[in-house]
């Protein structure tokens, strides 16, 4: 689960769909339905892709024999790779047209990629390949899902009509955990009959997208160009040349960097939380079972919901930075847990729920910096950026958590990133700060658009608007 | 685009489509949830009788008697059962209430490896006495693989796995090996918390897997079983009190010591032609560490058991048309003669209160 990414990519579509709303709206009235069947394509496809992410950990460990090395490399690079994608696809997305058309491309490769987790059973390297693949069919329909939403509601509701969404997206998270769990439970080695439900119930989430979902946009009546394909390979190349350019003016403004670095500090001693639950299963004496497993991911999502609002609360009164910097000693609370060896029930539960906690507090609160870094224009190429290195940061800790723990063990592994984490914060919160000074005249709270739904947050900007 | 559609109206057609689609979606899941991982096939069902003559156990009990996991199809299938082996592969059986995957009795205790089946299939170690009475119940981590009780009955040993589901793939599996203390209820732990020693330096690496734990006649510290690693199949012998375990040799899968402790017989891999391994029953010297082939020609993935110091036992699927039913065959342990089924429908029998 990488929530803080996640949030990276919504911030990504929110900017987004401030573009969107210059598109003439088409009638809201037969529209509107769109939100609620997009709503349900997600919580499908999330049901299915979040209860084989769940059980991802064992299969690849238990099955294919990787150690935790080889696991934080394929981890890390997962993750990564489906923040990465998300946030590109959020840029580079095609707004004009074929939003319908690019969704579905991208929830079909998801949903045969995932069918084709049984055909290639036994090869490790092709289930790789099938894995990545699931991950970029989520980076391609991400954008113009995001797109037809926008389109499908007048600009006044567009908060509410991502808000609907992003619950049901919470659904499928919490709930393909425990689908993975009940089947587990029924057979501990049967992946292939997991794998199997979780492409009937992707298939199901096409199936809702097509039948119901209408077209929005200028999409289909307008004859393409004749030289569609050559004009499209132009614009690639402009867009990168643009986006190379507009990298290096976002790195200009010093702020972003403080931040950036203050986030890059804290991914670089940050493992993929499949690690940590990993340290957990791999325990024989006290340790999780096999069927008990995935339900890990659904109490860490359940946590970060609980943890959520009453953080956003206390951001409201003692300031951002201030919660960050808990965010990260729940980031360290949570590798002391694991590097004390405890591995019985109270201490997986803390570790969860600190888990949960940290990104309650860090999750969007880097986003809300970052963005106040930049002026509007450049905030999605900023955030871009952030992901980026948050990715790369986090890849880097995965490799290196795992080569400790094959070294060294698990909680000798967590010890070294624990105090990697407190430097991290250290460091974190001194560039934060010192930006923060740097800027006198108005309270930096005040000035940062929140992570969601508060007073000065993207959302009233919207409604406003 | 008609005006239907563009007022937000869903054609009967499509309404239709999308009506197939979940119905057929629906129907694969629960399909697959019901008859289990489509990539295995071992769904066990049966109809019919187990056939021959059952007997109460206390007629059995008292004299030898082999001690096994009845497979025979019928209303004893699954079911721990006892039987006089001097009366022939078909001989009166005697059904108890305990249902095992795996069983082993020796001395005064038993251990049942069981599934409970259900909308979540639980496992559970079962230690049990003399009278089959159930001293205590646990939760194991995984499909049950192997068991083994000391010829004293105060040792236990048993195997899971935990992951994958089959020995024929080294690196696509995981087992979980843990000895256990049958007469004071404690465990001794798992064998991968055992110091690991090779060539008399300490040998440590991530993949390890311990399987097939076989205990020592005369010695209850005593016990040899299977270390996998890095693509080989170790015989390693092990000390209980020392929490040590050493490598011996490559190439020895499942061992079961001797009643005289002096030899082991084991499964030894082989190629068997496009990439597919099978096992051929082999015995080797302790004092040489050299082996030879039993006659048994076809492929056991079994851990074997002795009858007698000259007979070694291990289970075979009855016939290779996919029914559950198993036999157990007896095989001279010098490598002369030929097969013979010991008892028909056994399978995991235990010969150790069978000698009398």
């Amino acid at each position: 689960m990488y929530l803080s990414t996640r949030s990276l990519a919504a911030a990504g579509r929110r900017e987004a769909s401030e573009a969107e709303t210059i598109a003439p709206a088409p009638v809201p009235s037969a529209l509107g339905r769109n939100v609620l069947y997009l709503g349900l394509t997600s919580m499908f496809t999330d049901v299915s892709s979040e209860m084989i992410t769940s059980v991802l950990p064992l299969y690849l460990t238990l099955v294919f024999g990787f150690g935790p090395f080889e696991f934080g490399v394929f981890d890390g690079a997962f993750q990564g790779l489906a923040a990465l994608a998300a946030i590109a696809a959020a840029i580079g997305a095609d707004r004009g047209r074929r939003h319908k058309l690019m969704a579905g491309v991208g929830y079909v490769i998801s949903a045969v990629c995932t069918a084709g987790l049984i055909v290639v059973r036994g090869a490790w390297l092709a289930t790789v390949g099938m894995l990545y693949l699931t991950r970029l069919g989520k980076g391609i329909r991400t954008a113009p899902r995001d797109a037809i939403i926008s389109m499908s509601v007048g600009p006044h509701r567009l908060g509410r009509a991502f808000g609907v969404h992003r619950a049901f997206d919470t659904v499928g998270a919490v709930a393909g955990p425990v689908l993975g769990y009940l089947l587990l439970a029924r057979d501990p080695t049967g992946y292939g009959t997991i794998f199997a439900v979780g492409f009937f119930v992707a298939v199901i989430g096409v199936a809702v997208l097509v039948v119901f979902v209408e077209p929005v946009g200028r999409s289909d009546d307008e004859p393409r160009p004749v030289h569609a394909t050559r004009a499209g390979r132009r614009r690639l190349v402009e867009a990168v040349r643009a986006g190379r350019a507009q990298v290096g003016i976002v790195w200009s403004h010093r702020g972003f960097r403080a931040v950036v670095l203050a986030g890059a500090s804290l991914a670089v001693v940050r493992p993929v939380d499949s690690l940590l639950y990993l340290a957990f299963q791999r325990d024989t004496e006290s340790g999780l079972s096999v069927a008990q497993f995935p339900l890990v991911f659904s109490i860490a999502s359940v946590m970060f919901l609980v943890f959520a609002v009453p953080l956003g609360l206390l951001a409201d009164r003692i300031g951002k930075l201030r919660v960050y910097v808990i965010g990260e000693l729940a980031v360290a609370g949570a590798l002391a847990v694991v590097a004390s060896g405890a591995r019985g029930t109270v201490a997986l539960m803390a570790t969860l729920a600190l888990v949960g906690l940290s990104y309650a507090a860090t999750d969007g609160v880097l986003v809300a910096l970052a963005s106040a870094t930049l002026p509007e224009r450049w905030r999605t190429t900023g955030l871009a950026v952030l992901a980026a290195v948050i990715a790369a940061g986090r890849f880097l800790a995965s490799a290196g958590f795992g080569a400790l723990w094959e070294r060294y063990g698990d909680d000798t592994a967590a010890l070294v990133y624990l105090i990697g984490t407190l430097v991290a914060a250290a460091i974190g919160f001194v560039l934060i700060r010192r930006e923060d000074r740097g800027s006198p005249g108005d309270d930096p709270d005040e000035r940062m658009p929140g992570p969601v739904g508060r007073r000065t947050g993207p959302t009233s900007q919207l409604e406003a608007a | 685009v008609n005006e239907a559609e563009r007022s937000g109206r869903v054609g009967p057609l499509r309404l239709v489509v999308f009506g197939i689609v979940c119905a057929l979606c629906l129907a694969g899941a629960v399909v697959v949830i019901v008859r289990g991982d489509p990539t295995t096939t071992t769904t066990v069902t049966g109809e019919g009788t187990g056939g021959g003559t059952t007997v109460p156990v206390g007629a059995l009990a008292a004299g030898p008697h082999a001690v096994f996991v009845d497979t025979r199809l019928g209303d004893g299938y699954g079911r721990v059962a006892l039987s006089d082996l001097r009366a022939g592969p078909d001989g009166p059986v005697a059904l108890t209430d305990l249902r095992c995957e795996r069983v082993d009795m020796a001395g005064d205790r038993g251990i049942c490896l069981s599934a409970e089946r259900g909308a979540v299939t639980r496992y559970h170690l079962s230690v049990f006495d003399r009278n089959f009475n159930v001293l205590s119940t646990r939760d194991l981590p995984g499909l049950p693989s192997r068991t083994r009780v000391s010829p004293d009955g105060s040792r236990g040993a048993m195997t899971t796995f935990v992951g994958g589901d089959s020995y024929l793939n080294p690196g696509q599996f995981a087992t979980r090996t843990e000895l256990l203390d049958l007469h004071g209820g404690s465990s001794f732990g798992d064998l991968e918390s055992f110091r690991v020693m090779r060539d008399g330096q300490p040998y440590d690496r991530v993949d390890f897997n311990f399987w097939g734990v076989t205990f020592s006649p005369t010695d209850p510290n005593r016990f040899y079983a299977t270390l996998g690693t890095e693509g080989k199949q170790f015989l390693v012998e092990g000390d209980l009190a020392g929490h040590t375990v050493t490598v011996l040799r490559d190439g020895v899968e499942c061992p079961s010591l001797s009643p005289d402790g002096s030899r082991i017989a084991f499964k030894k891999r082989v190629a068997a032609g496009a990439g597919r391994i099978e096992w051929r029953l082999s015995v080797l010297d302790l004092a040489t560490l050299a082996d030879h082939p039993l006659a048994e020609t076809r492929s056991v993935d079994d851990q074997a058991a002795w009858l007698d110091d000259g007979t070694v036992l291990y289970g075979r699927p009855q016939s290779d048309s996919g029914t559950p039913t198993k036999d157990t065959f007896a095989v001279p342990a010098d490598g002369s003669g030929t097969p013979r089924v010991l008892r028909t429908g056994a399978f995991s029998l235990a010969p150790e209160l069978a000698r009398g």
